[in-house]
């Protein structure tokens, strides 16, 4: 979140598009009926009526995989009727910026497309520049080649009518959506856009949340309170563990990995270091890159790490090209699997075999695994893969070891949470039976495979060498101590302050580049210093601008920023925009900022508000998205609709797996029905820890999908019957739950159902059932690499009575 | 006395109910009161108490209603019909406190009525009532066998205090006959309008009257038929007299109570419910009531 | 504590704020120490599980499919004690082993109980549930956490809402608040607390956005207490046994009289 939960109290308009928070973030439903008591209309976009339908002022439907169609209308709307906020347009965007000739955007493909490796040439798309070398600017936005006026014709196909012929929305309900949230570009009223995995899980996911991000930036609603664009975190410490890296090509906080042609030091850095075309008006904070590097290879490999050795640089793996070309996200791993590749598998905390995509492909990869760890609460599907109904457990080599993790209310650690709020829990039991915090089982893991690497191994120095002192039992005050970091020597700052070694540094600001600090998390650092562990604060007093900040309770990466990119909420002299809800504003007497803590310590002037950007102005033309610099409408990799807005049908760039026997796709002819997934407040993700739960199992004990009554109708199925629901990957049987919630969209002139499977069940646990995901495709977002788990084709039909 | 066990067709049919009474006792203790009645959370009273003991309760009305005719009223023709009478009423009670027994979800308990202090209840009152009026009848009836077993003493004692004590009993039958009707006025929502009124301890009371003669006149021949003697006919038609009038009196009230409270319209609403009033109506005090007051039928 | 410091409690139901996630019947669940139920598909509409209250169930969210036009709406509801100050169920119990305290809380004295059910038979709304199937039944209701109200704390219920849909509080405050938020947001609610008056009032107060019927709730109850109906008669229970004992003896008495004037001493056979 570019905001917090606490945040949407300051909003006038919520659009909650993509995510279902009633159900899936409930006590987040606190802030939402309060706002929505003090008069916030709540809008709610999704296929369905679901229980944050039910709070909602309106409730648009729209077909899945259809958000961008329906947020480009928003962008044309808001330009058409001129309701952008000019001056933030102007002057924090990159709106007057001219794009260079390279760019173009024909029947749906963008300049630099090459259909063989599905990839763009992304270096077509730059901005053109100047005798510089800076970017070329026209304020009045009236260049045809400037950003706005490439937008404004690239939305402008996206009229009402063309929109809601292919979202199914009702045209009315889909104006007054229009109108209300447009609503908010005026300088003193904040519109906050909430999304979640409605959004996020599709072949063009991320292209989904750049349509929100530039209608926002149109309207002026980033950096602001009660604005943002809100992505409502899943997993309980979700936010944490990306924060820590780890994902497949990522380093903590963001840095990211070297790559082969990385050779050293200098060529690595010079590679990941951002730099700014507009150096004087561009703080361009990552230009900080290598001092975050050397201190996270310092705090990884302590004394080894030198600048003699490039500070062991070289222990770190190497990003590579992947299993076949395509790195190695979730996707690609579990091919990785199925073809032999990956022998042995590390399980903490997740359960494949019923969450994954195309999970009938992961249980066969499965299968193949020399060895299997789980660490998990229960013995989960996985954990039991080699059990699992029809299968002969003599037949499956993998050697499979569960070890007994502990829950969150067992042991001690911070949680960041959707708002980046850190906040640090203490143990509340004592872990049953012999379960273990991860910290526990993870530092016995790697003292173990220390001591192995002490007598032999293939390059056995970057475990040999790693720094590991957390104490006899993993102490996780030690692990946030580090994260924070600290100086190793004495150091003199330029201006005179002295910090001496050993002393926690105060903040990422102090980070150096010498191997004088380490820090194990440049964006954590700040918030376990010589005051303490920040994260433990429980100081519920606001900040002077009363608008919710809450600035001592817990800490927020970065530095306690509360609303990120809050520069953006002030004018070029510091004054903000809407001075009832202020969140920054510069006292010219005292020279100093007040409010939250501001993005960039800076005086307000020339200096652009997004500094973690290079260019430090709000994206509305991205030349770094993989799949285009504008989201353009794509049908999703199944679908049952021709794509009215250009020839090509689906995402040029996504991940289609077509390379195994599981990897097949449906045509409509078989397949008519729209089919998503999402989840409901009484489970949690796979089940395991819901299915296991007798009181949350006896509210919904059973595998069910949820039909509209017109298509119930037709096929003859009513509530409560048992259905078999299949795509071109499987067929599970559920029970059906009919319902006037699901209705049928008007497509392009023809009738298209869909239908709902909240994907919770899986074989294990007290009340089982069939995996949805059996159902899903190997298909991935091209940036994020997602599965797109929220549409596909399927058909349903009533169990044939006699076969039963 | 030479006994010789001499088991009828009837008695073997009495045996077999009784042996299948204990088969359902014994089950409903071994396994919860769900296993034999039809009752559930909503309708928590079922064929147990409305049948059973209400109606075993209604039925014993015959002691305080003939006891009344007798002792009070004076109509002493009537006497031959009063040691019966109170047997009868004694059976009904101790029948319907051992359905209660079954019934009630924790019979180790039923002491707590009488040490509790509950004056809203009806179901207190009703407690209270007809325990009082048990050991009423009990001592009412105690004289036959004291007399026959030549407790003098014993029965001097109980002759002594029989008035006030008859006197006890019957207006003890007062106020729990029409207390079991309190108890139903306050659940309108579960009872039709039909049937639902203020006034329903009146017509609980009416009702046992009704029952009362009735009984009498059952009893009466039945015994005559196993005993062998000859039915007073004189003395049974001046009873179904009796009762037609207290029929025809109970019909007048329910009507008037009915146009009273309004609900007379749902008589003619085409449902279950006026249906069944109407079969109730027709077979439950419109018939008897042309037939008592046919002196050939008398 | 002195009584006089004791404030009866009331709690705020309001339905237009709730978002049927069940956490509340959760937290219930916990801490009355309920077991699981064995539930398959749901029993009610919607989401809903189990169809009505039982006795392991004290707190029941309804789920309501409103379709107006083609326009749906979702609607919950919910089934608790309503904790009436004139309870029909106390009134009715013969041993006082259901009552109502100063706080508010209707409870039940399993110690006095003899599983007469004439609680379950007299309350309106239909609350009390029974074991059935146990040798030695209880009744079962919510006690509006009655133990926890004791030490100063809010019913579990209360305490887990995560929208605020229940409010909880002394009774005067909460009736302001109930008849403010009607006030201010007249267009969300339908003007009616659905317990303000109802059987003479009770301690849970109800807001809807839809009519109450609409989502199941029993309407049409009197605005009097409902024990008012049976007290019409008990309460005169003393004045007319002794009434009539007067008349029966005096009956008697001339009766006898008259018979001993003419001469005979009864039939006794
Ligand atoms: N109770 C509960 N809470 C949870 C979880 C849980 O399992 N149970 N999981 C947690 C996790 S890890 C996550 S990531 C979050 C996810 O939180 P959400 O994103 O809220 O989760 P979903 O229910 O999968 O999907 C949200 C909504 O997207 C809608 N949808 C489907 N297709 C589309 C589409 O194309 N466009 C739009 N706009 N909407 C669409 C669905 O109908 C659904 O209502 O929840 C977290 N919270
Ligand atoms: N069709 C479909 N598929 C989906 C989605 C969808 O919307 N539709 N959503 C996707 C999303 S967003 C997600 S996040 C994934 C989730 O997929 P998974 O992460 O595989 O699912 P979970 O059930 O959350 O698995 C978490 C496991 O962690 C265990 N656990 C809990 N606490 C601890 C702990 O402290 N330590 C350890 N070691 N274990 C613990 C739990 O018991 C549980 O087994 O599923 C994805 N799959
Ligand atoms: S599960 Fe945890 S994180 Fe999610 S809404 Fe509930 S309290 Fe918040
Ligand atoms: S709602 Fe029913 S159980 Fe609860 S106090 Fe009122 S009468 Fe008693
Ligand atoms: S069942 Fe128990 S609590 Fe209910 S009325 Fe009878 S004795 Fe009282
Ligand atoms: S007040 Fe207590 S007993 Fe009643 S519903 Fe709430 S949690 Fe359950
Ligand atoms: S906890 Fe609150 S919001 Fe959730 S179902 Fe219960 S009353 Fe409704
Ligand atoms: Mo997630």
């Amino acid at each position: 979140m570019t905001n917090h939960w606490v945040d949407m109290l300051n909003a006038d308009v919520v659009l909650i598009m993509g995510g279902n928070p009633a159900e899936d973030h409930p006590i987040a439903m606190n802030w939402l009926a309060r706002a929505k008591e003090q008069g916030t209309y709540i809008l709610h976009v999704d296929p369905r009526f679901n229980r944050t339908s039910s709070i909602a002022d309106v409730f648009a439907k729209l077909r899945s995989g259809t958000d961008i169609a329906f947020v480009g209308g928003m962008i044309n709307y808001a330009i058409e009727h001129n309701r952008i906020q000019q001056e933030y347009v102007r002057e924090y965007t990159n709106a007057s910026w001219i794009v260079g000739d390279g760019y173009s955007f024909t029947d749906g493909l963008f300049a630099g497309y090459d259909p063989k490796t599905r990839r763009y040439d992304k270096s077509q798309w730059t901005y053109a520049l100047d005798g510089q070398g800076r970017p070329r600017r026209d304020p009045t936005l009236k260049h045809p080649r400037c950003v706005f006026q490439l937008l404004k014709q690239h939305f402008s196909r996206y009229d009402a009518d063309a929109v809601c012929r292919i979202t199914g929305t009702p045209k009315e309900n889909y104006l007054r959506v229009c109108d209300l949230y447009t609503s908010t570009f005026a300088p003193d009223r904040a519109g906050t856009w909430l999304y979640a995995m409605g959004t996020a899980q599709h072949s063009h996911g991320t292209q989904n949340i750049r349509s929100y991000a530039i209608l926002q930036l149109l309207l002026g609603n980033i950096g602001v309170a009660g604005g943002g664009v809100n992505a409502m975190r899943g997993e309980s410490n979700v936010q944490g563990s990306t924060d820590q890296g780890l994902n497949w090509d990522g380093l903590p906080g963001y840095l990211r990995l070297p790559v082969e042609a990385d050779a050293d030091l200098k060529t690595y850095l010079s590679r990941v270091t951002p730099t700014s075309l507009d150096p004087a008006n561009s703080a361009n904070w990552l230009q900080n890159t290598p001092k975050y590097v050397v201190s996270l290879l310092k705090a990884w490999w302590g004394e080894h790490a030198t600048s003699e050795n490039d500070f062991a640089l070289n222990y770190l793996p190497k990003l590579g090209a992947g299993f076949q070309g395509q790195g190695y996200a979730f996707l690609a791993l579990t091919h990785a699997m199925l073809a032999g590749e990956i022998k042995g598998l590390f399980c903490f905390g997740q359960n494949p075999v019923v969450g994954g995509a195309n999970a009938r492909l992961i249980r066969a990869g499965m299968d193949k695994l020399d060895w299997l760890v789980v660490a998990d609460l229960f013995e989960h599907e996985t954990a039991g893969f080699w059990k699992r109904p029809g299968v002969d457990p003599a037949k499956i080599p993998t050697e499979v070891f569960v070890l007994p993790a502990c829950s969150g209310v067992e042991k001690e650690g911070s949680i960041v949470n959707s708002g980046r709020w850190a906040q640090w829990r203490h143990q509340a039991v004592k872990p049953i039976a012999d379960s273990r915090p991860d910290l526990d089982i993870v530092d016995g893991l790697a003292k173990a495979m220390k001591r192995a690497y002490e007598k032999d191994g293939v390059f056995p120095e970057p475990i040999r060498h790693l720094a590991w002192d957390y104490g006899e039992h993993a102490d996780p005050h030690r692990v946030a101590r580090e994260l924070n970091g600290r100086f190793l020597v004495n150091v003199t700052e330029k201006d005179g302050k002295e910090f001496a070694a050993g002393k926690q540094v105060p903040g990422f600001a102090q980070l150096r580049d010498d191997g004088s600090t380490m820090s194990g998390n440049w964006i954590y650092c700040g918030g376990y210093t010589e005051e303490g562990n920040l994260a433990a604060r429980r100081d519920t007093s606001d900040a002077p601008n009363k608008i919710g900040l809450h600035p001592k309770w817990g800490w927020t990466w970065p530095m306690n920023r509360r609303i990120l990119y809050n520069r953006a909420s002030v004018n070029r002299k510091g004054e903000p925009f809407n001075p009832r809800k202020w969140v920054i504003r510069w006292n010219a007497e005292q020279k100093a900022w007040e409010g939250d803590v501001p993005d960039g310590g800076m005086p307000p002037g020339e200096m652009n508000p997004f500094i973690m950007l290079a260019s430090g102005v709000g994206q509305l033309y991205s030349p770094d998205v993989a799949d285009g610099p504008f989201p353009e409408h794509y049908e999703p990799v199944e679908s049952p609709v021709k794509n009215p807005f250009s020839k090509i049908q689906s995402s040029p760039c996504a991940q289609v797996w077509q390379s195994t026997e599981f990897d097949k796709y449906g045509k409509p002819d078989v397949f008519p029905i729209v089919a998503t997934t999402y989840r409901v407040s009484e489970h949690w993700q796979t089940g395991a820890m819901s299915r296991n739960m007798p009181w949350l199992a006896g509210l919904v004990p059973s595998a069910f999908v949820e039909i509209g009554t017109a298509l119930a109708n037709r096929e003859g199925i009513k509530n409560g019957d048992k259905v078999i629901v299949s795509s071109a990957r499987g067929s599970i049987e559920v029970y059906a739950l009919v319902t006037e919630r699901f209705q049928p969209f008007f497509i392009e002139g023809q009738t298209i159902d869909e239908i709902g499977l909240p994907w919770h069940w899986g074989y294990a646990g007290i009340v089982p059932g069939d995996i949805c995901n059996d159902l899903t495709a190997s298909v991935g977002d091209a940036n994020s690499h997602i599965p797109e788990t929220k549409v596909f084709l399927c058909n349903i039909k009533k169990k044939n009575r006699t076969s039963a | 006395m030479n006994w010789r066990i001499r088991l009828t067709w009837w008695d073997k049919l009495l045996l077999a109910i009784m042996a299948a009474a204990a088969v359902v006792a014994f089950v409903r203790f071994a396994t919860g009161i769900g296993t034999i009645a039809n009752i559930n959370n909503a309708y928590p009273w079922g064929w147990w108490v409305g049948y059973g003991i209400m109606t075993m309760i209604a039925i014993g009305g015959v002691g305080f209603t003939i006891t009344a005719l007798v002792e009070i009223l004076g109509v002493h023709r009537y006497h031959s019909f009063l040691r019966p009478a109170v047997l009868m009423a004694f059976l009904c009670y101790a029948g319907a406190i051992t359905m209660l027994m079954v019934e009630l979800g924790r019979p180790w308990m039923v002491w707590m009525v009488l040490v509790s202090w509950a004056p809203t209840s009806a179901l207190f009152e009703v407690g209270w009532c007809a325990f009082l009026y048990l050991t009423v009848l009990a001592l009412e009836f105690s004289q036959v066998p004291l007399e026959q077993a030549g407790w003098d003493r014993t029965f001097r004692i109980v002759r002594a205090i029989y008035i006030p004590i008859m006197l006890l009993g019957v207006t003890l039958s007062h106020l729990h006959q029409s207390s079991l009707g309190t108890l139903m006025t306050l659940i309108p929502h579960k009872i039709n309008a039909l049937w639902w009124s203020d006034n329903l301890p009146l017509l609980y009371l009416f009702s046992a009257m009704m029952a009362g003669p009735a009984m009498a006149i059952l009893e009466h021949l039945a015994a005559a038929r196993w005993l062998g003697f000859a039915p007073r006919m004189d003395l049974l038609a001046g009873l179904a007299k009796i009762e037609a009038w207290l029929v025809g009196l109970f019909f007048a009230f329910q009507m008037g109570d009915l146009f009273y409270r309004g609900a007379a319209d749902a008589m003619f609403i085409a449902s279950w419910f006026a249906v069944s009033f109407w079969v109730e109506i027709a077979f439950g005090l419109m018939l008897p009531f042309v037939l008592l007051m046919m002196p050939e039928v008398r | 504590m002195s009584t006089s410091t004791v404030k009866p409690k009331v709690m705020i139901q309001d339905n237009t704020r709730c978002i049927g996630c069940r956490a509340c019947m959760v937290a219930c669940k916990s801490w009355n120490d309920r077991p699981e139920d064995k539930t398959d598909f749901f029993a009610g509409a919607g989401y809903q599980n189990p169809r009505d209250l039982d006795a392991n169930n004290y707190n029941l969210i309804t789920f309501n499919e409103i379709v107006t036009g083609a326009k749906p709406d979702w609607v919950f509801g919910r089934q608790l004690c309503m904790h009436c100050e004139h309870p029909a169920c106390a009134s009715a119990c013969p041993t006082t082993a259901m009552f109502k305290t100063d706080l508010g809380p209707v409870v039940f004295d399993e110690s006095r109980c003899i599983g007469c059910r004439a609680c379950m038979q007299a309350c309106p709304f239909i609350i009390p549930k029974y074991d059935y199937d146990s040798f030695a039944p209880k009744i079962h209701k919510c006690t509006f956490c009655a133990d926890r109200l004791e030490v100063g704390m809010d019913p579990a219920c209360a305490t887990v809402c995560p929208t605020g849909a229940i409010t909880f509080g002394d009774r005067d405050d909460m009736v302001t608040e109930a008849k403010r938020r009607i006030a201010t947001a007249p267009g969300t609610y339908i003007p009616e607390i659905y317990g303000l008056e109802e059987v003479g009032g009770t301690s849970v107060l109800h807001l809807s956005s839809v009519p109450f019927e609409q989502i199941g709730y029993i309407t049409g109850l009197p605005k009097t207490p409902m024990p008012d109906l049976t007290h019409r008669w008990l309460r005169v229970t003393a004045p007319v046994f002794a009434v009539l004992y007067a008349v029966f003896g005096a009956l008697n008495w001339i009766v006898r009289r008259r018979m001993r004037r003419q001469g005979h001493d009864g039939e006794h056979t």
